[in-house]
């Protein structure tokens, strides 16, 4: 095989080495289209300035850029066509993270901000692109700069294809003051700008926007006709005399010439070297790597093979009573994914009541189930009914016609669609009659992997803990589940943290700020165990209700009740509990006053917290696959009011999101980042593994973590648990 | 079973060398059987008893023509259908109700004789591609009823249509390494076309009738290419509608 492959690669190269002798003989090609290249700040742009060209929707970047004064690791991500949002963490080369060797050793100064691009206007025949752009929203104003740019593409036959930017910029990109701050002349308050920052840091310092200095920025960038190769020019909107190396270090920032220089040659279409000469005397060198979370498939659909045809070899019962249910069971599980499978028959119709823990896409699983079923059950049954269950909740229903599917499956007629042979119920009927068969096996167990990190603390620039989890669960009754989870810390170096609590001065209840004592101090720890009951009241409405140790935090007990209808873009819940915090010393104790943790620190004996929830999903093309959570009510340091959790799903499944809390504790109570904020994306498991898997892997970063807006971190969630009455984290895959 | 009629001739002989087993031999007017497909341009009517698979219909048919089909342009039309009659009826009618006085009375003209010169068919949604039927056990159903299959020659022209200046459908010649503007070039200077073409106004339906609105601009750098057989459609400049319902009637052209 291996030969047959390298002769045709070996034919067809002579056979292009022939073609490109003969340049008329090629066919026609459409030219090499230029893909805008990243900047050294991250996102799209030209070396130190942006431009207002997007990437691609659901482009993903991770940069690395380093000079002899900075080192940018940068993550962009376009969110939306027109929203492109960048995170990034600096380190200061020549500056310390801090003057006191025995608390930062010699951890360079460090800094973290957050970019977010809005294209204006779409580029057209005789219009530029438009974009607007903060730098820096949330730091500690390091590189904080506002600019609005233009950008004209031209694409000549011959000499390849430009993309001209002309910028104006304020802030950072506007530090040289080239022009004269347009807003200046309307009002005086725009003619110089407040450096410092609001709070404790963290917050939106727009009280600064478009204020100060002002510059024209400008440059072009250039795909040439090697198509490996792009060549960059700019002019820079900054003299450098306000970088920190020049105001905290005495360091000279000198530039020569404002002009700067950039060659980016793509290694692969993931992959782009970056070289640039700039200030006239300093070279930058930077690596981008990229994917597309909207293009990225699972594995299994892109190879086949990787899922491959089953053929049952099974003779079609004559009655009922000839069934092989454990057969059947077990052909469910292993080839459709049906789980705690639970059969009824009624006259002609079966009825499946399972769980779904393989496909995403239940068409698919259903598709596949149906075919297990027309082998193993016997003629008179005509109709199946699937119901699939979640921690016991029936959740939706699809009854499939028989005869329609033999149809479907044999390819009976022009264009044969899963839609002709499942219909969707609009309520599920559960079947009242005692069940035929019902797997027995109620106890379930696991182990998973686990990831605990920080980046850029003062101790360390990554701290880690690597770890397992087993995760056990017994079901001893339809709906009453004891489920218990088990963490295994493997390696870490939390034992570089050096605080166990904030030394920021504030005295709220540590509910979330005594990480290290949790973390590090446990080897082994029981991170969970508690008894749940799951209801289903009328036909939209559940209630999960349950007692134990909550979470590797908190034990107590607690209740959720949620209202949602099938196919709706909204639902709306609430939760109510009454906590005590763990005692990280034990397994099994909890605190039993506020003081027994230490007689300065705070922590929560005993306390409630709950929320109010409105979850929503707009139908407007400008949010196309977006979640908003709101949640009101009252947090784990008694602090009350609001969080919302903003998610966008790109078409492989990836989400990505963002929340933050905004609660009637001040900055000042709050301390170092003034309230919660934190990001996570979500990467289903089929995208990353050879086999089809509805599970996902969970990233999580919240850069600060403190004791306001922070809220209980149930085992379930019931919004997640119906997720089949309008799919959202098991959507399938969009083509 | 397969019983193939020839359209003019009682007789046909060499079935046994084609590998088939003929049951009996009929006139068109014969009763209608479970399936039957008249081979366009052969004379050629596969009469089958029973509902067949696309395969073999396909495989049966190419026995009687000596060239290659043009799968792109190869069209399975349902008979008796009358789909494409009423759209082009409806067409018809919208032209003349909806067509503003203010318009150039000659453009409706031309829009009216393209119209009535044409037949359109409603032809099923289908590969007719031999390789891509064996590969994919989808593409390849079990059909039944009657049918008109279409399996002309790759054609040597594209085709534009262009009610503004003219009432006929104009075949240009393809050209190597054309690309639609130079088509469009091509049309105008050998045409004599005064009017500037706006090309916002223009779409693209290749010969599988895939609709193309093509994004042209000086600062654009890219192509479009057209498949033999495809159209290039003029929009008219007062009515958006009429050029929709017409772009939608293309998808019925099935004659090449």
């Amino acid at each position: 095989m291996f030969n047959q492959r390298f002769l045709y690669l070996f034919l067809l190269s002579i056979a292009s080495s022939v073609n490109a002798n003969d340049s008329e003989a090629l066919p026609p090609f459409q030219t090499y289209k230029l893909k805008p290249s990243q900047m050294d700040f991250g996102g799209v742009g030209l070396m130190q300035m942006p431009t207002a060209r997007m990437s691609n929707e659901g482009e993903f970047f991770f940069n690395y850029t380093k000079n002899s004064e900075y080192a940018f690791y940068t993550f962009s991500l376009q969110v939306m066509p027109w929203l492109e949002s960048t995170i990034r963490y600096t380190e200061v080369q020549d500056l310390l993270y801090s003057n006191d060797e025995s608390f930062s050793g010699d951890t360079k100064y460090a800094d973290k901000g957050i970019d977010a691009k809005l294209r204006l206007i779409e580029e057209s025949d005789w219009f530029p692109e438009t974009s607007i752009g903060i730098r820096d929203i949330g730091g500690t104003g390091l590189f904080d700069g506002e600019f609005i740019s233009f950008t004209k593409h031209l694409a000549t036959e011959s000499f390849g294809q430009f993309d001209f930017t002309l910028g104006l910029g304020w802030g950072y990109l506007g530090q040289s003051g080239n022009i004269t701050n347009p807003f200046c002349s309307y009002s005086n308050n725009y003619c110089t700008r407040d450096t410092s920052f609001n709070d404790n840091g963290g917050s939106i310092d727009s009280q600064r926007w478009f204020k100060g200095n002002a510059a024209l920025f400008g440059g072009i960038e250039y795909q040439t006709n090697y198509h490996p190769l792009r060549l960059k020019v700019e002019y820079d909107g900054n003299d450098y005399t306000q970088d920190i190396p020049v105001t905290n270090g005495n360091i000279l920032m000198e530039q020569d010439s404002p002009w700067n220089y950039g060659i980016v040659y793509g290694l692969s279409d993931y992959a782009d070297l970056r070289v640039s000469y700039e200030r006239g005397n300093t070279i930058t060198l930077g690596i981008s790597l990229s994917t597309n979370f909207n293009n990225t498939q699972p594995l299994y659909k892109a190879y086949p093979s990787l899922d491959k045809n089953f053929v049952e070899n099974v003779s079609t019962p004559k009655s009922n009573q000839s069934i092989n249910w454990k057969e059947l069971e077990q052909s469910l599980f292993n080839h459709s994914g049906y789980d705690k499978n639970e059969f009824y028959i009624q006259n002609s119709k079966l009825t499946l009541l399972a769980e779904q823990n393989k496909y995403r896409d239940r068409d698919e699983a259903q598709d596949k189930a149906s075919s297990i079923l027309n082998d193993y059950l016997p003629n008179t049954i005509t109709q199946f009914n699937i119901i699939e269950k979640v921690n016991s909740l029936p959740i939706s229903e699809n009854v499939i016609d028989r005869e329609n599917y033999i149809n479907y499956q044999a390819v009976n007629y022009i264009n044969p669609k899963t839609e002709d042979f499942i219909q969707q119920s609009d309520q599920v009927n559960l079947p009242s009659s005692s069940s035929a068969y019902q797997t027995e096996d109620n106890f379930s167990y696991g182990f998973s992997p686990a990831l605990t990190q920080t980046l850029g603390s003062a101790e360390d620039f990554y701290l880690y803990s690597i770890g397992t989890k087993f995760d056990s669960s017994y079901w001893f009754a339809s709906s009453w589940q004891l489920d218990s989870s088990i963490y295994f810390n493997l390696l870490d170096n939390y034992d570089k943290f050096n605080y166990t609590v904030p030394d920021d001065n504030t005295s709220n209840p540590r509910v979330r700020t005594l990480a290290r004592e949790y973390i590090h101090d446990n080897h082994v720890y029981l991170t969970n165990l508690q008894l749940s009951n799951f209801q289903k009241y009328s036909h939209n409405w559940y209630q999960q209700t349950y007692l134990g140790y909550l979470e590797q935090m908190f034990a107590g007990f607690g209740s959720e009740l949620l209202y949602r209808r099938k196919e709706a873009n909204w639902a709306i819940g609430l939760d109510w509990n009454i906590i005590s915090q763990r005692d990280p010393n034990s397994w099994l104790s909890t605190y039993n006053n506020p003081w027994d943790y230490s007689d300065t620190e705070e922590v929560l004996s005993k306390g409630t917290t709950g929320h109010m929830s409105i979850y929503y999903r707009p139908e407007w093309s400008l949010l196309k696959d977006t979640l908003f959570q709101l949640d009101y009510g009252k947090f784990l340091a008694g602090d009350v009011g609001l969080q919302l959790e903003f998610s966008k799903q790109f078409d492989s499944g990836i989400i990505v999101g963002a929340y933050a809390s905004k609660t009637d504790m001040s900055a000042e109570e709050f301390g170092e980042g003034s309230f919660t904020k934190g990001f996570y994306f979500t990467v289903p498991f089929d995208i990353l593994t050879v086999k089809p898997n509805s599970s996902r892997a969970n990233f999580h970063w919240q850069p600060l973590t403190r004791d306001g807006g922070q809220k209980l971190n149930k085992q379930n969630y019931l919004y997640e648990i119906t997720d089949q009455l309008n799919p959202w984290y098991e959507r399938p895959v969009k083509h | 079973m397969k019983k193939i009629t020839s359209i003019y001739s009682l007789s046909i002989s060499c079935f046994s060398l084609l590998g088939f087993s003929l049951l009996s031999f009929s006139l068109s007017a014969s009763p209608f059987k479970s399936l039957e497909v008249s081979v366009e341009n052969t004379n050629i009517s596969l009469q089958y008893d029973r509902p067949q698979r696309l395969l073999q219909v396909l495989s049966d048919s190419h026995q009687y023509i000596d060239y290659s089909p043009y799968t792109l342009g190869a069209s399975l039309v349902i008979k008796n259908s009358k789909i494409g009659f009423e759209k082009k009826e409806n067409l018809i009618n919208k032209i003349n109700l909806n067509y503003k006085a203010n318009d150039k009375v000659e453009t409706k003209k031309n829009l009216l004789s393209i119209l009535e010169k044409h037949n359109f068919k409603k032809r099923e949604e289908i590969t007719l591609d031999l390789e891509k039927i064996q590969l994919d056990k989808n593409s390849n159903p079990i059909i039944q009823g009657k049918y008109e299959l279409m399996l002309p020659r790759t054609p040597n022209y594209i085709i534009v249509i262009d009610p503004s200046n003219s009432k006929d459908l104009i075949k240009l010649p393809l050209k190597y390494n054309y690309d639609f503007e130079d088509y469009i070039n091509f049309y105008k200077d050998g045409f004599n076309i005064k009017n500037k073409i706006k090309s916002e106004k223009i779409t693209i339906v290749q010969a599988d009738k895939e609709t193309i609105i093509p994004k042209v601009s000086y600062w654009n750098d890219k192509n479009y290419y057209l498949s033999p057989g495809a159209f290039i459609y003029i929009g008219i400049e007062s009515s958006p509608q009429i050029n929709s319902d017409f772009i939608d009637l293309l998808k019925y052209h099935v004659v090449f």
